[in-house]
Parts: structure tokens; sequence; C-alpha cells
């Protein structure tokens, strides 16, 4: 077991997150970490980013961000790659997926254009998929 | 670090291949069909010593072979499901219905979903993979064999429909028959308008960040306080999954309190009235 206290490396350089799969989810959450660095959106559903914890008993009133709390990577620091079957850049991904609006894409086209997938492994696929992604 | 964030893959048991790490690399040699991609992904991760978080419910590094390898090599890696839409619900509504020893007579859940995500899992081979996963949460949290009155045999049935027109915007409607004082019925109905992506993307980034912290912090193998984020959370093979999404809370932020040398809270509260 981790002991109570440890020792935590403090968080310096990058911190690179990988995505398996350019698709929905991660053109979503590209686009949406994209946004909050330029201050146009905030980081709403994340614990890491607006949840907080208490501390101490309840007449202490301490009561931190998590992200305040533990040292965690910024999100300036934090930089994207990804694999997936399709050449698609991260723009032309979610602009496809068509979760977010054309508008909010169209906002940080330079950002997802600069993200584009390596060839991703892949098993042979079904006559059914092949002919539903055709 | 790596997350899979891609489709759900065929449904596979676990068979002699993912027991060990050199049968499991004799079977990449051999292009063992076992192996799928998802697990190649983990495998590479666990080698680099990059943490590796799986958002599908493919076993992925749910397997022996690669839990161990991810302790050897002193990686965190944390599965299975991101916890989003219908199984989110389900996890918030059904402890408060245990924590009140409201019965359950049956639970159905239909989805109907328009994205890939939902072009995959019509596929009933993919779908297999997701029902295990969707299934298991409701058992876990109600425990029917501690409260055989309130939970024997309950009726579970999900079901995912592929529909186009809803693109990345799925309906899950939950129809849930629940029973109280003498037995008498009741129903509650749940017409959720989710967007699944926008649910998870957030997930992505706290576990990218977690995990993160858990390496430099020396964590290594299955991050259980994790489970917050999944639909099957990944436990030690002894262990049942915690569920409960408040127990979840309370567990991650346990951890995080004990990183740093904190006092773990309790909620007992006899003190003030000392």
């Amino acid at each position: 077991m981790v002991e109570k206290g440890v020792d935590i490396v403090p968080a310096s350089g990058k911190l690179g997150i990988l995505l398996v799969g350019l698709g929905a989810v991660s053109t979503t959450f590209v686009a949406g970490v994209e946004a909050i660095r330029k201050g146009t959106a905030e980081p709403i559903g994340s614990l890491t980013q607006m949840a907080t914890i208490r501390l101490g008993k309840r007449t202490d009133n301490r009561c931190p961000k998590i992200k305040d709390f533990v040292p965690l990577a910024n999100l300036e620091d934090v930089v994207f790659g990804a694999w997936d079957i399709f050449s698609d850049s991260a723009y032309e991904a979610a602009l496809h997926c068509g979760v977010l609006e054309k508008s909010d894409v169209e906002d940080l086209r330079e950002q997802l254009e600069s993200l584009k997938p390596m060839a991703a492994v892949f098993s042979p696929i079904s006559k059914r998929k092949k002919a539903a992604i055709d | 670090m790596i997350v899979w964030a891609a489709s759900t893959e065929i449904f596979l048991e676990q068979s002699n291949v993912h027991q060990t790490l050199e049968a499991f690399e004799k079977g990449l040699y051999d292009d063992d069909p076992a192996i799928a991609p998802s697990m190649i992904y983990a495998y590479a991760a666990l080698k680099s010593g990059v943490p590796f978080a799986n958002g599908a419910p493919n076993l992925s590094c749910d397997i022996p072979a690669l839990t161990k390898l991810a302790e050897d090599t002193g990686v965190p890696i944390c599965g299975k499901d991101f916890k989003t839409g219908q199984t989110l619900m389900k996890t918030i509504l059904a402890p408060g219905l245990k924590s009140r020893m409201l019965g359950l007579e049956g639970w159905y859940s239909t989805n109907i979903l328009g994205n890939r995500d939902g072009e995959v899992l019509d596929d009933p081979e993919n779908f297999k993979t997701k029902e295990e996963s969707k299934l298991s949460v409701l058992e876990h949290i109600l425990q029917p064999d501690i409260y055989p009155e309130l939970y024997k045999d309950f009726a579970h049935v999900v079901r995912i429909n592929y529909y186009p027109p809803r693109g990345d915007n799925k309906e899950g409607w939950d129809a849930i028959d629940i029973f109280g004082w003498l037995g008498y019925k009741m129903q509650i109905k749940i017409d959720f308008l989710c967007r699944d992506s926008i649910l998870a993307a957030p997930l992505v980034l706290d576990l990218a960040l977690f995990m993160d912290l858990a390496q430099r912090a020396g964590m290594k193998g299955v991050q259980e306080w994790l489970s917050f984020y999944f639909k099957a959370p990944q436990t030690a093979p002894e262990l049942y999954p915690e569920h409960d999404i408040f127990i979840q809370l309370m567990k991650l932020k346990n951890t995080l309190r004990h990183l740093q040398g904190e006092d773990l809270i309790t909620h007992l509260g006899l003190e003030y009235y000392d």
C-alpha cells in the first residue's frame, strides 16, 4: 500500500495524452480542453478542475479545490496525440461526429487541425461492419 | 498516458493466452485471435512505462498477464468503460433506493442512439461486451444475496438500438418497478436525453490527470480508487467492484487525503457534541 503522506514527484514538463480512437469522445475532449485554455469555456463535469475537497473538521473551514490540494499537471502543459483507422484530423473528425456545433469547432479549427492521428492497429473487420462504415 | 476512447471490441472470454506474460507474448508473435487490438495498445503502454486507462468495456488491461506486467513495470492502469448516461443514472439512483430499503421488481433500460458507438453496438458480438458491463451494476449495488426479500430475482433488461436520426444525442429510457411497505408497487420513469461524448469528455481529462498523479506518487497496477469513472471498475481478482457512486467518490477523495497526509473523513460527527 502507498504510505500516508507519500512524496509525490512534482509535475514538470509536458503531459502527453494519447487517445486510441479520434472519434466523438476524443475530439469533444480535446476541443473542450482547448476552449478552456482559451478561456471561452468552463471545465464543467470535471472533478479535477471544479470540485473541492473538505479537509479536517467541519469547523476548520478548509475546503480547497482538488487541483490546489494535489500536484496535478496544469492544463497548459497538456499535449495531445491519437491513433485512428481513419486519417481525418481532429477538426474533420469533430465535424463528422456532429457532437459540437459547427461554430464551436470552427473557433478551434487551428488547434484541432494540428492533431492528426497515427495509423491504428485494427482487426480485420466483418463484411457487415465494412458495409456499415462504407 | 494513454486512454482507450475507441469503439467497443467484440466479446472475448479470458483464455490461457491472457493468464501469464509468457503466454501473452507468445500469443503476440503467433497472432493469436484472442489478443484484441486494445490489448496490444495496453501492452505497448506498459512496456513503455506509460499509464493506461480503458474507457470501453473490452478486457484490454483487465487480464492477469497485463495486471502483472503493470505491477512489474510500476505503471498504473484502470478501467473499464466510462460511466456516462444510463449507467451513471443507475448508480446514482439505485444506492438511494437501497439506502431506504425499498424493493426492486425490475429495471428495464432501453437506449436509442445514432453515433458510431450505436452502430457498433447494434452488432450482437460487440453488444455482448457492453451488456456484461451494464448488467453487473445493479447486482453489485443491491446485493440480492444479502437482501433476498428486496432484490431476489429482479428483472434487469438492457437494450441498445441504433437509430441514426439521433446522432450522438442518446435517449435512455428507464422503467423501474419498485415496491414499498406491505409490498405496494410503485413505478419510476426516467427519460434521459443525454449527450454521451459531453458526459465522457471530462472523464478523459480527470483520468489523464489522476493517472499521471498516481504514477508520480509511485502507485502501480490497478487503480481502484478511480472506480468513480467506470461502469465496470477493475479491481484485484478477489474483490467485488464498488459501483455506488457515493462510495466511489468517498474512496477517491479519501485516497487524495491519504496521499497528502490528511486525516480521512468518516462523517462520524459525534465529536462536535461533546
